[in-house]
């Protein structure tokens, strides 16, 4: 079943991956080498080198989320869910199977946007080991996150709003284009400090580049333990059969 | 005891309620090992539920039921282990090839992967299909799907097969086609269990019979049985030459009612067969010049039409 969910991106990666992949090297281009250039290096790190970790982030997070969450609703979609449901596979197994396809995914983006753009800008990893134990457990969670997204929602429409309205701004007032030490509002940097995502980026921005702001490690503790958290959750929802059966 | 006394399915007050519409209303039933068994009825009947809550897709409300003695809801697992299932809708993966579809789902059941390849192949080839083996199944007619979808569910050679509605929307020769393979199936030993409201497929196919309507379960036995059971259904219509003293038919026993009419005799009888033989053997015996005879066998539908006043495809 894992060989399945990544097969769902790996046979049209023109409609899977390949989008993200361009845009963000658009976002590259746009924000960090055109109007980079004219915002003052942070900690010793050009614009440019700053974003990338978030980008990378960004993407992995995204991708890890979509190829469970539209694979799961599809499936229910179609009836093709029934096919594993009246097998012995146990319930549990079907949700590893699905955040596995989503962190390959996630882990897939990360590792092809990190490794071109370190190509382009010649720089090489601050922590490698950091680097990969981030972008696994993260791209987990949020497969995590899609797999409960997928069964729970009614229609097609509510999948993608979750990338909207919770995803992306998350994503936004957690750093991915700047230090949260810039946000002039003490509000929004408050809500800042209180996005889980905040840290991930931190800590994942030290593993690349070796910008710090928070230890890293904590951030680490802080990205397993909620994959811990969604896991379970993921699994529970997944053995209630809510939306799966009548 | 017999594999056909043996239970597959036993089914005790069995019950799924939706809100206020019981779908399945609290029903008892025994499948022997080996049987071809039929749920007959119209569309809203309870039969898919039924079938749904058997494989694990519905939640019982109430009520128990055990696959070759695993109990569906506290053991799910083991007993979907034993079951096939061939739903009414195409329910493909469309990223997927019809090699894929199999060798996936024998993947599921934990079949290894040689083990998965060789069974494939060997399906592909019995369905006619192998040809089309890496094509996309959203490539595939109609009939090919059909063949896929019961393909499927063979993959790990399930004792218990559920078939539902395995012919609907397909041209009379796929259905034959696909009739021939479910006798073989059941040659294999394999207990089939399948919905239907084709009156002729039940008939074709199966040993026994159920009769649902409302959730209930309100005729059950052979397809002869319950046409028997159900009496009057057989119609025979005798054109007599001339005028004649008709004896007294009345007193066979499979003669239920007879009327004489514009030159007919017309007879309602539970077995025509055996009934025909004798009128006219009687007729013959009084010197009563037969000059054509008809007989109207009655059919599932008229059993279906006696006990609930409507019919099967209302």
């Amino acid at each position: 079943m894992t060989k399945r969910e990544i097969i769902r991106f790996a046979r049209k990666p023109n409609r899977t991956v390949l989008p993200s992949i361009v845009s963000t090297f658009l976002y590259i281009f746009a924000f960090g080498y055109a109007l980079g250039s004219t915002i003052p290096a942070m900690g010793g790190h050009s614009y440019i080198e700053f974003m990338l970790p978030g980008l990378v982030m960004m993407q992995a997070i995204i991708h890890a989320y979509i190829n469970p969450s539209y694979s799961i609703f599809q499936s229910r979609d179609t009836g093709y869910i029934e096919d594993p449901l009246t097998t012995p596979m146990r319930y549990s197994s079907m949700v590893v199977a699905y955040i596995l396809g989503g962190m390959v995914r996630g882990l897939f983006m990360g590792f092809v946007i990190a490794g071109v753009t370190m190509l382009i800008f010649g720089f090489w990893l601050a922590d490698p080991i950091l680097f990969l134990l981030f972008l696994v457990f993260t791209s987990a969670t949020f497969a995590a996150i899609g797999v409960m997204f997928g069964q729970w929602s009614s229609n097609i429409e509510d999948v993608g709003n979750v990338m909207s309205y919770v995803l992306s701004p998350l994503l936004f007032i957690g750093g991915v284009f700047f230090s949260i030490d810039m946000i002039p509002s003490d509000i929004v940097r408050t809500l800042s400090y209180l996005d889980p995502l905040t840290y991930v980026i931190d800590g994942f921005r030290f593993a690349m580049i070796g910008y710090l702001r928070t230890d890293p490690y904590l951030c680490l503790l802080a990205i397993v333990i909620s994959f811990c958290v969604c896991f379970y959750a993921a699994i529970r929802l997944f053995e209630s059969g809510y939306h799966l059966k009548t | 005891m017999t594999p056909a006394e043996r239970k597959a399915i036993t089914i005790t007050g069995l019950t799924k309620a939706f809100d206020k519409l019981v779908a399945v209303d609290r029903i008892d039933l025994d499948i022997g090992e080996g049987e071809f068994f039929g749920l007959l009825g119209p569309n809203g009947a309870g039969k898919t539920t039924l079938i749904r809550m058997l494989v694990g897709l519905c939640v019982p409300t109430a009520g128990k039921a055990t696959i070759l003695g695993r109990d569906i809801v506290s053991d799910p697992y083991g007993a979907r282990e034993l079951v096939g299932v061939v739903p009414q809708d195409f329910n493909f993966d469309d990223n997927l090839t019809a090699r894929d579809i199999l060798t996936y789902h024998g993947g599921y059941f934990g079949m290894q992967r040689r083990e998965r390849e060789e069974r494939a192949d060997e399906l592909l080839a019995f369905l006619e299909i192998k040809e089309k083996a890496n094509t996309t199944c959203t490539k595939l007619s109609g009939g090919m799907k059909r063949r896929l979808l019961i393909g499927r569910a063979l993959m790990t050679r399930p004792q218990v097969l559920f078939l539902d509605e395995p012919t609907t929307g397909v041209d009379v020769q796929l259905r034959h086609s696909l009739w021939d393979m479910f006798r073989k199936m059941k040659g294999s030993g394999t207990t089939i269990i399948l919905t239907t409201h084709y009156i002729e497929e039940a008939e074709s196919l199966c040993d026994r019979v159920a009769i649902m309507d409302y959730g209930k379960i309100i005729a059950l036995g052979s397809p002869d049985e319950l046409k028997k059971t159900s009496g009057s259904g057989n119609l025979i219509e005798i054109v007599i030459t001339g005028a004649h003293a008709i004896p007294d038919l009345k007193t066979i026993p499979e003669v239920v009612r007879v009327w004489w009419k514009d030159g007919t005799l017309s007879a309602r009888v539970t077995d025509a067969d055996i009934a025909a033989i004798k009128i006219l053997d009687r007729l013959r015996t009084a010197n009563v010049a037969v000059r054509s005879m008809h007989v109207t066998k009655a059919s599932l539908e008229d059993v279906f039409l006696k006990l609930t006043g409507r019919e099967l495809r209302e």
